[in-house]
C-alpha cells in the first residue's frame, strides 16, 4: 500500500504540482464543465422541476381536483355535497394578483375560510376586503394594499399572516369570486378522500356522477402536466450544458496526451525498470482521475454559485413561454452532486483512455527515441480521415430520423457524431492548411510566423486536439447564435404580420403564458365607438389541458394570423364562422399531431365536443399551443364576454394621438395597459432576448473553458520546447521574437478554430433549427444570418485566444537560455 | 549454463521493400559473474544487441535466452518480470527522472516491484556507490559522474543477475569515466553480477574479462 502511495506521489502528484499553472487551468476547465452541468440541473429543478403549478398553491396532497374549461359552475358543489360519499369538497378560485399592479404575479387563491380548517394565520379584526398574505411579502396585519386583479386595481386589507412557504395571497371565496369576475363560478373543487382510499377508484366513481366535460384528476396533476411540458425545454438546456463538458473532455485528452508525449522518455525508463503496460496506462488514467476529482469538487461549488444566476434566467424563460412559476430553493442534493461528479470523472477518464492506451502500447526502446510520437499522429491523420467521413455520413442519416417520444434523440446523436467527425477530420485540415498557407504566411508575417506554423505542424496531434476543443466551443456559439438570430428574425417577421393594429390593450401586471386576466367587454365596445377607429379585435383566452398537456383555448377576431403555406386563408375564415371548427397553432399541431381535417375533443358546455381543425397558423407567443375558435363560437359555449386582449385599428388618416387620448379616458381608473404598436413589438423582442440569455451564458462558459485549455496547452508547449526556444536565443533571436512566435501560434490556432468552428457551427445550426427545434418545440424557424453577432463572436474568440498566449509567451521570454540548455 | 545466450540473432528494421539489417547472425554468451565488453563503431549494432539482451526488444531471427528463459517465447508480462528481477540497465545519458531526488530514483524500481523495504534497500545501494550523502539531491544538482553513480545504484536496486551498460562513460570526462568503469568492475567482483558493457573506449576494454567486437551488425 505504501509503495503504491509513493509511486502515486512521485509519478503523478509531483509532476502535476510542478506545473501549477497548467494543472490549475486543466482542473478549472473540468470544474467549469462540471459546474455548468450542475448549475443547469439545479436551476432546472428549482425553476421547473421542484416547483408545482402556481394555481395549485395551498392545495392538499393526495386527493382529487375537479376542473372545467371556463370554470366549474357553482351549483356543482351542491350536487357533489348531496352525493352519498364520505368526501369533503373545498371550492377554490385560482387567479393572479400583483401588488400595486407592479412586480411579479402572485397566485391569488380564494378559499372557503370557514371550511379551510387546516390553514393557520394570526387572528385579525374585522376588515374591508380582507386578505391573508405570507410572511415573505413583509406586510403587517391591518396594512392596506392595492392589488391589481384582471383590470381592476382595488384596495385590500391584510387580515393576517399566513403560515405558508408558498408565495401566495388568500381571500375568502365569496370576495374572490367577486373581484375576479367569477360570480357563480369556481376554478376548481378540491376533493379530500378517506385515508385509505384509492384515488383511481374515487375518480371513476365521481366521473359517473358528473358531466363528461368536467375533468377529475389527482391533485398535483397540473404540476405533473407542466413538468411534462417542460421536459423538452429542460432536456435541450441540459444537452446544451454538456457542450462545455465535451470541450473539457478535449482538454483532458490534450492534457494527458501532452503528459504522455512529454514523459515518453520516462515511460521507457519505467518499462526498463520493470513497469508493466497496465502500470503505465493506469498511471495516466490515474492522472486524469486526479485532475477530474479535484475539478469536479470545485465544479460542484462553482455549479452551486452559478445556479443562482441560472435559475433567474431559466425562470424568465419558463414564465414567458410556458407557465407561471415561482422558482423553488436551490438544493444541492446528493443525486445532483453524484451525477455531476460521475459525469466529470467518466468524461475525463474516457477522454484519457486513448492517450493512456497509447502510452501503454509504446515499446520501451521506441519510447526513448525522439520524434516518433508525431510520426504516429501524421500516420493517423490519413486513417482518421476515413473515420471522419463515416461519422459525418452517419450524422447526416441520423438527422433525418423522427423523434422518439417527442425527444429528438437521433438528432442529439447526429450532433455528437458531427462534432466527433469534424474532430477526426481536423488533422487533415491542419496539414493542408499548413501546406498551402506557409509561403503566404512567411511573406506576410515573417520568419516568426513561419516558425510558429512549423511548430503547429510538428505537433500535429496536439494542434488538432486544441483546434477541436476551441472549434467545438466556437461551433456552439455560432450554431446557437444562428438559431437564436434566425428565431428572432422569424418572430420579428411574424410580428409584422400578426401585429398590424395601431393599439393594443391588456390588463396591466406582468404577462405570463398561462395567465389570462380579463377586461370588461364594455371597454372594447366603447373604444369601437371612438371617432377614427376602424375596427376592434377582441380575444379571450382560457388555460386548458389537452391530452394531459397544458394548452390555451382562445376565441377571437383573427384577421391578422398567418397560416402555414398552401392553406386557403379565405376558406379557413369562412369555415371558422360556421359550425364547430377551429384553427390551431403550429406548436399545438406538432405536439398533438393534428392538422387540417383532424378532429379534436374540447370539453365545453357539458360535453366533450368534437371540433374540426381547418387550419394551422404560425404562432411564436407560447410553446403551450393554441386552439383558436371564432369569438362567436367561443361565446356560444363560454358566454362570458370579458376579453383578454384588445387590438384597435384606425382609419387611414385618423389622428392617432386623439384616439390614444380617447382610449386613455375610457380605461382611466382601470388597471389596463395601453401599448402603441411599436412599443408592443419592442417589448416582445425584449422578452425574447431575456429568454435566450441563458444560452449566451452557456456559450460564454464553453468559450472560457476552451480558451483556458489553449492557455494551458501553449504553456505546456513552451515548457516542452524550451530547448528549441533557448536555441533561438543562442542563435541570435531576440526576446521579442520568441514572444511573437508563441503569440503567432496562439493566433494561428484561433484562426483554424474559428474557420472550422464556423463551418461546424453552420451545420449544427441546420440540425438545431430544422430538426431539434422542430421535434422538441414544433416551431418553424426561417434560416437567417446574424452577421453582426457572428462577426462579434468570432472576433471575441480570436482576441481571447491570442490573449491566452500572453502568459505562455511571458514564460518563454523569462526562461534563462543558458540554464535551459545545461538542464537539457 | 551461461547466464545470457544469444543464438544466431538477427534484427531487421524498416519495411519489407527496404529492410535495414542492424544485426545479422550474432551469437554470444555471458557466464554468471563475467564482465564482457562489446566494442564497435557507432551504428555497428551495439545498442540493438543490448536491447535484445535486456529483453527490451525481440530478434527478427534466432533467439535470446536469459537465465534459461527464451525471450521470444515469453509474454509481455513475463518479459517485464524478467527485466524487473534479473536485469539492470545503465544508459549513456543516465535517464534519471528529473522530478525525483537521487534516493527516490533508486527507490523507483523497488516501488514498482512493491518491495516493502524499498527505502532501506535504496539507501544501501546509494551507500554502495558511495553516494550516501546525496540522496536528497535532484539530478540537476549533481555532476555527470554522480548522476551515473545514481543510475548504477538504481540498476542494482533489485539485485539483478545481469547489468547492461550502454556507453555509460560516453558523456563523461576520462577521470570520471574511469571511476565509473571501476564501479562496474566492482559489481562483478563483489556482487558476482554479470556485466555486458557496450563501449568504444580503450579503458572500457581494459576492465573487461572478455571483449567481443561487432562490425556492421556482425561479430568479428
Amino acid at each position: 500500500m505504501k509503495s503504491r502511495w509513493l509511486l502515486f506521489e512521485r509519478l503523478i502528484l509531483l509532476p502535476l504540482l510542478r506545473e501549477p499553472v497548467r494543472t490549475s487551468l486543466t482542473v478549472f476547465a473540468v470544474a467549469l464543465g462540471v459546474g455548468v452541468v450542475v448549475a443547469i440541473d439545479l436551476a432546472g429543478q428549482a425553476a421547473t422541476g421542484s416547483f408545482h403549478s402556481s394555481l395549485e398553491s395551498l392545495a392538499g396532497r393526495g386527493g382529487l381536483t375537479i376542473t372545467a374549461t371556463g370554470g366549474v359552475d357553482e351549483w356543482l358543489l351542491g350536487k357533489l355535497a348531496r352525493l352519498p360519499y364520505p368526501l369533503e369538497f373545498s371550492p377554490r378560485i385560482e387567479d393572479f394578483a400583483s401588488l400595486d399592479g407592479k412586480g411579479e404575479a402572485l397566485p391569488f387563491i380564494g378559499l372557503d375560510w370557514v371550511g379551510s380548517g387546516r390553514m393557520r394565520w394570526q387572528a385579525g379584526g374585522a376588515f374591508a376586503n380582507p386578505i391573508l398574505v405570507v410572511r415573505s411579502l413583509h406586510l403587517e396585519p391591518g396594512q392596506h394594499v392595492r392589488l391589481l386583479i384582471n383590470d381592476a386595481l382595488r384596495e385590500y386589507t391584510v387580515a393576517g399572516i399566513l403560515d405558508s412557504e408558498e408565495n401566495v395571497i388568500v381571500a375568502d371565496i365569496g370576495m374572490a369570486q367577486r373581484v375576479t369576475g367569477k360570480v357563480g363560478k369556481l376554478d376548481s373543487i378540491e376533493v379530500r378522500l378517506p385515508a385509505d382510499a384509492s384515488t383511481d377508484w374515487w375518480r371513476e366513481t365521481l366521473e359517473r356522477d358528473l358531466p363528461v366535460s368536467i375533468r377529475i384528476a389527482p391533485e398535483g396533476s397540473r404540476s405533473v402536466a407542466n413538468r411534462k411540458m417542460l421536459t423538452a425545454f429542460r432536456s435541450n438546456l441540459q444537452v446544451l450544458s454538456y457542450i462545455a463538458l465535451i470541450v473539457g473532455a478535449f482538454l483532458i485528452y490534450n492534457s494527458i496526451s501532452v503528459s504522455v508525449v512529454r514523459r515518453r522518455n520516462e515511460i521507457g525508463v519505467l518499462r526498463a525498470l520493470g513497469a508493466t503496460r497496465a502500470f503505465i496506462g493506469g498511471g495516466f488514467l490515474t492522472e486524469a482521475l486526479v485532475v477530474a476529482m479535484i475539478g469536479s469538487a470545485f465544479g460542484l461549488a462553482i455549479g452551486r454559485l452559478m445556479a443562482v444566476g441560472a435559475v433567474r434566467l431559466i425562470g424568465t424563460t419558463v414564465n414567458a413561454l410556458y407557465v407561471s412559476s415561482q422558482p423553488g430553493g436551490i438544493e444541492l442534493t446528493f443525486t445532483t452532486a453524484a451525477v455531476g461528479v460521475a459525469l466529470g470523472l467518466s468524461v475525463s477518464v474516457l477522454a484519457a483512455l486513448a492517450p493512456a492506451a497509447e502510452a501503454a502500447r509504446v515499446a520501451p526502446v521506441e519510447a526513448m527515441a525522439r520524434g516518433r510520437e508525431e510520426f504516429v499522429a501524421a500516420q493517423r491523420s490519413s486513417r482518421t480521415r476515413w473515420w471522419a467521413v463515416l461519422l459525418l455520413a452517419t450524422s447526416a442519416v441520423l438527422s433525418q430520423l423522427p423523434p422518439v417520444k417527442r425527444q429528438p434523440l437521433f438528432a442529439y446523436c447526429a450532433v455528437l457524431l458531427l462534432i466527433a467527425g469534424t474532430a477526426l477530420a481536423i488533422p487533415s485540415v491542419v496539414s493542408q492548411f499548413v501546406r498551402f498557407s506557409a509561403p503566404a504566411i512567411e511573406k506576410l508575417l515573417g520568419a516568426e510566423a513561419l516558425l510558429a506554423l512549423g511548430s503547429l505542424r510538428a505537433g500535429l496531434g496536439r494542434t488538432s486536439i486544441l483546434t477541436a476543443a476551441l472549434s467545438t466551443a466556437v461551433a456552439m456559439t455560432v450554431s446557437v447564435g444562428i438559431m437564436v438570430g434566425s428565431f428572432r428574425e422569424t418572430v420579428a417577421v411574424w410580428m409584422d404580420n400578426q401585429l398590424q393594429a395601431d393599439f393594443y390593450l391588456r390588463p396591466a401586471g406582468p404577462a405570463g403564458a398561462d395567465r389570462h386576466p380579463t377586461m370588461s367587454a364594455d371597454v372594447a365596445n366603447r373604444i369601437e365607438r371612438l371617432p377614427g377607429v376602424r375596427a376592434v379585435d377582441r380575444l379571450r383566452a382560457y388555460a386548458i389541458s389537452y391530452e394531459g398537456l397544458p394548452a390555451t383555448l382562445a376565441g377571437g377576431d383573427t384577421r391578422s394570423i398567418r397560416f402555414l403555406p398552401r392553406e386557403n386563408r379565405a376558406s379557413i375564415f369562412a369555415q371558422l364562422e360556421t359550425g364547430d371548427t377551429c384553427v390551431v397553432s403550429e406548436p399545438f399541431a406538432n405536439k398533438h399531431n393534428v392538422g387540417p381535417g383532424s378532429k379534436i375533443l374540447l370539453p365545453l358546455a357539458g360535453v366533450n365536443r368534437p371540433f374540426r381543425v381547418v387550419g394551422v397558423y404560425y404562432d411564436y407567443s407560447t410553446e403551450r399551443g393554441f386552439v383558436l375558435l371564432s369569438r362567436r363560437m367561443l361565446l356560444k359555449y363560454l358566454p362570458d364576454p370579458a376579453v383578454s386582449s384588445i387590438a384597435v385599428y384606425l382609419n387611414s388618416g385618423a389622428d392617432a394621438t386623439a384616439v390614444h387620448e380617447g382610449i386613455a379616458r375610457i380605461i382611466g381608473g382601470r388597471g389596463i395597459l395601453l401599448s402603441p404598436n411599436a412599443r408592443l413589438r419592442r417589448g416582445a423582442l425584449e422578452v425574447f432576448d431575456r429568454t435566450f440569455r441563458i444560452t449566451y451564458a452557456l456559450e460564454a462558459v464553453a468559450i472560457a473553458v476552451a480558451v483556458m485549455g489553449i492557455a494551458g496547452a501553449l504553456l505546456a508547449m513552451v515548457i516542452d520546447r524550451r530547448r528549441e526556444l533557448a536555441l533561438i536565443r543562442f542563435l541570435g533571436g531576440a526576446q521579442s521574437q520568441v514572444r511573437r512566435i508563441i503569440l503567432f501560434e496562439a493566433g494561428l490556432l484561433g484562426l483554424l478554430a474559428n474557420g472550422i468552428g464556423l463551418m461546424l457551427g453552420i451545420l449544427l445550426s441546420l440540425i438545431l433549427i430544422f430538426v431539434i427545434n422542430k421535434q422538441s418545440f414544433g416551431w418553424t424557424i426561417q434560416f437567417h444570418w446574424p452577421v453582426a453577432m457572428l462577426l462579434a463572436a468570432l472576433t471575441g474568440v480570436y482576441v481571447a485566444t491570442v490573449l491566452a498566449g500572453l502568459f505562455p509567451a511571458r514564460t518563454a521570454v523569462r526562461m534563462n537560455p543558458i540554464e535551459v540548455i545545461h538542464e537539457a | 549454463m551461461a547466464l545470457l545466450e544469444v543464438r544466431n540473432a538477427g534484427k531487421v528494421y524498416g519495411t519489407q521493400s527496404s529492410p535495414v539489417t542492424a544485426l545479422a547472425d550474432v551469437s554470444l554468451s555471458v557466464a554468471a559473474g563475467e564482465f564482457v565488453a562489446l566494442v564497435g563503431r557507432s551504428g555497428c549494432g551495439k545498442s540493438t544487441l543490448l536491447n535484445l539482451c535486456g529483453a527490451m526488444d525481440f530478434p527478427s531471427s534466432g533467439e535470446v535466452s536469459i537465465d534459461g528463459q527464451v525471450t521470444n517465447k515469453l509474454s509481455d508480462t513475463a518479459l517485464t518480470r524478467l527485466r524487473r528481477e534479473k536485469i539492470g540497465f545503465v544508459f549513456q545519458s543516465f535517464q534519471l527522472l528529473h522530478t525525483l531526488t537521487a534516493l527516490a530514483n533508486v527507490e523507483l524500481p523497488l516501488l514498482i516491484a512493491r518491495r516493502a523495504d524499498a527505502r532501506r534497500v535504496a539507501e544501501e545501494r546509494l551507500g554502495w556507490v558511495e553516494m550516501a550523502g546525496y540522496g536528497d539531491r535532484f539530478p540537476h544538482q549533481l555532476s555527470g559522474g554522480q548522476q551515473q553513480r545514481i543510475a548504477i545504484a538504481r540498476a542494482l536496486a533489485q539485485d539483478p543477475r545481469l547489468v547492461l551498460a550502454d556507453e555509460p562513460t560516453g558523456n563523461l570526462d576520462t577521470a570520471t569515466a574511469n571511476t565509473i568503469l571501476r564501479l562496474l568492475r566492482r559489481i562483478v567482483d563483489e556482487l558476482a553480477v554479470s556485466v555486458l558493457l557496450a563501449t568504444h573506449s580503450r579503458e572500457g576494454l581494459a576492465v573487461a574479462d572478455r571483449v567481443i567486437s561487432l562490425r556492421d551488425g556482425k561479430i568479428e
